[in-house]
């Protein structure tokens, strides 16, 4: 009898900590970092009713849910509370890049209009102006835009890649983009430090091919509240 | 295939297993949480985290298409009766295919709710045909992914010949599987249970919750709750086991190796490996149907007209997630080959958009 009513309380904690995840994810503003903000409410009514439907089990005694179960479920919920919530960062940028040779396309589906002001281009808009013109059109024009750092071997001290994710859904489909900076404050950053890249755009030549680059310096700043773009 | 050999293991491996899980599990939670982890372990850190983030988006934007799925089997089960069933759907195999796949402009489900409606169906005495059809067919043919793929690709032609080629493959395998096999051969001890109204016992799973007995609920109400709460711990169980397999996949396999794939075919095997890759994209992903046709648009660039055909039709009805759910409701023989004849025609419905899209 006491072992069917510990296992009947579980089966209502794990759905109450399933509905309560979210709810939690939600107030700390960290369900983006999983989602398109497009479903933010269709996941906190689905909380919503979690709760209850765990609160009707509690109060209705509802049978116990079978072990291998609520093992399983358990799962996102230890997820939550043990492993600390972090967004697609530097350290997936290799499985996730976009493919050099295959990415216009994919980028015009993206539908970005770029505006005449370059210093309000995000990143995903400087990949498409990248992709689009002729870089001698695009040197010199101004560039304010944020992403996390994100360093390869083979790149100088003072050169970094800043990178971020374009999510169409979850994070399930984010893809990389990346733009190389040189700054000459470079060195004093490591991956995943978030910063404002402020400088201008200077195509620099790299074992003779002319390669995108922006020259000046990065401004460590928070983590954005949103820390993905949505094309 | 190897998703489905999970469940296939002898029963003596199956104990090493339950053994080594929790085990491995706690160390990767260790290892992700980052705490008091050596300095050289955290690249692997690292990666787990990333995981954890990719798992948390497939699980966390599945779970309110799995609730609604799960909604509408507790009413069904509430609400219609078998005699109702029995009425309206006809009891031959071709019928009932038909029926089956179009089904989904009733009740609007993707693949996490198909199958638990699907196995409502089946328990209210539906024939094995329609429920087949139904559980293949109702993630695409139904108005919410109408619509997305209308919009998400701006042309409706996209919409209407990606609901076309799902209703008749669903359509076919319902009758190639359903028709002439007996249902006891088809679909799993629990999918057989008939549905009861007002049979408030619980005893319809076959893990052993059951071996004790409690008290009844009361009212309809607390039938409703116990019902809902089981199916849905049962088919988020596979939730969860999909987003991981399929979390896992994302993060140690570049998504670059598989373009680099797509880039490889040549002649006659390009248009046919574009197909294969992107299908094996779709599996890999795992993504509600509601939502992947925003997807699939980005893969338009990358591949031809065909495969992304092939990824809108083939994914819905197969990946990770939904082929472990599916064996809640039919025996891993006919999930065998419910998967292998939906790749044969998805890849023909892929050749086809080929040569006409092109």
């Amino acid at each position: 009898m006491q072992r069917q009513v510990l296992e009947r309380w579980l089966s209502v904690g794990v759905m109450f900590g399933l509905g309560a995840m979210i709810i939690y994810k939600w107030q700390t503003n960290r369900l983006n970092l999983y989602i398109h903000p497009r479903y933010t409410s269709l996941l906190v009514a689905t909380a919503v009713v979690l709760l209850l439907v765990a609160v009707g089990m509690a109060l209705t005694k509802a049978p116990a849910i079978p072990k291998r179960m609520l093992a399983l479920l358990t799962i996102p919920v230890a997820f939550a509370v043990l492993v600390p919530a972090r967004p697609l960062g530097a350290n997936l940028v290799s499985g996730k890049a976009l493919n050099a040779n295959s990415s216009d396309n994919l980028l015009a589906r993206w539908k970005t209009n770029l505006s005449d002001d370059s210093k309000s281009w995000t990143l995903l808009e400087w990949t498409t102006a990248v992709r689009q013109s002729d870089l001698e059109v695009l040197r010199d024009k101004q560039a304010a835009f944020e992403g996390f750092v994100y360093r390869t071997p083979d790149l100088p001290a003072d050169e970094v890649l800043v990178g971020r994710y374009v999510v169409t859904c979850c994070t399930a489909d984010g893809t990389a983009l990346s733009l190389r900076v040189k700054a000459n404050n470079g060195a004093d950053f490591s991956n995943d430090q978030w910063v404002r890249v402020e400088g201008t755009f200077v195509p620099a030549e790299i074992n003779g091919s002319i390669v995108p680059q922006i020259a000046g310096t990065l401004v460590s700043i928070e983590m954005p509240s949103s820390p993905y773009l949505y094309p | 295939m190897a998703v489905v050999s999970i469940d296939v293991k002898p029963k003596n491996q199956r104990k090493w297993l339950l053994f080594f899980a929790p085990i491995i599990g706690i160390l990767g939670l260790w290892l992700a949480s980052g705490w008091l982890v050596p300095s050289n372990l955290a690249p692997l850190t690292n990666k787990l985290q990333g995981l954890v983030t990719t798992f948390q988006g497939i699980f966390i934007e599945a779970l309110p298409f799995l609730s609604a799925g799960v909604i509408v089997s507790v009413l069904i089960g509430e609400f219609v009766k078998p005699q109702h069933l029995a009425s309206f759907v006809p009891q031959n195999a071709f019928g009932a295919s038909i029926f089956g796949s179009l089904l989904g402009l009733l009740f609007p489900v993707c693949e996490c709710g198909a199958i638990p409606t699907s196995r409502r169906l089946l328990r209210k005495g539906a024939p094995a045909s329609m429920g087949i059809a139904f559980a293949l067919a109702a993630p695409v043919v139904n108005p919410i992914v109408l619509i997305s793929t209308s919009i998400a690709f701006g042309d409706v032609r996209w919409a209407l010949a990606r609901v076309g080629f799902t209703i008749i493959i669903a359509l076919t395998i319902g009758l190639i599987i359903g028709a002439g096999i007996k249902r006891e051969a088809i679909l799993t001890p629990l999918a057989l249970t008939p549905d009861v109204e007002h049979d408030h016992s619980h005893c319809d799973h076959d893990h052993g919750a059951c071996d004790h007995t409690h008290e009844q609920p009361k009212g309809r109400l607390a039938g409703l709750i116990a019902h809902g709460s089981v199916e849905f711990f049962e088919m988020a169980q596979y939730l969860v086991m999909g987003s991981l397999l399929a979390a896992t996949m994302q993060t140690f396999i570049p998504q670059s190796a598989l373009l680099t794939l797509n880039d490889s075919g040549i002649g006659f095997f390009a248009p046919l490996l574009g197909i294969v890759v992107l299908m094996l994209v779709a599996v890999l992903l795992s993504v509600c149907s509601t939502v992947d046709a925003f997807l699939a648009l980005s893969f338009l660039g990358l591949f031809h007209p065909g495969a992304v055909m092939a990824f809108l039709v083939f994914g819905p009805m197969i990946d990770i997630k939904s082929t472990l759910m599916l064996t809640t409701t039919f025996r891993r023989s006919a999930v065998m080959a419910m998967v292998v004849l939906a790749a044969l025609f998805a890849i023909i419905a892929g050749l086809i958009s080929y040569v006409v899209l092109i």
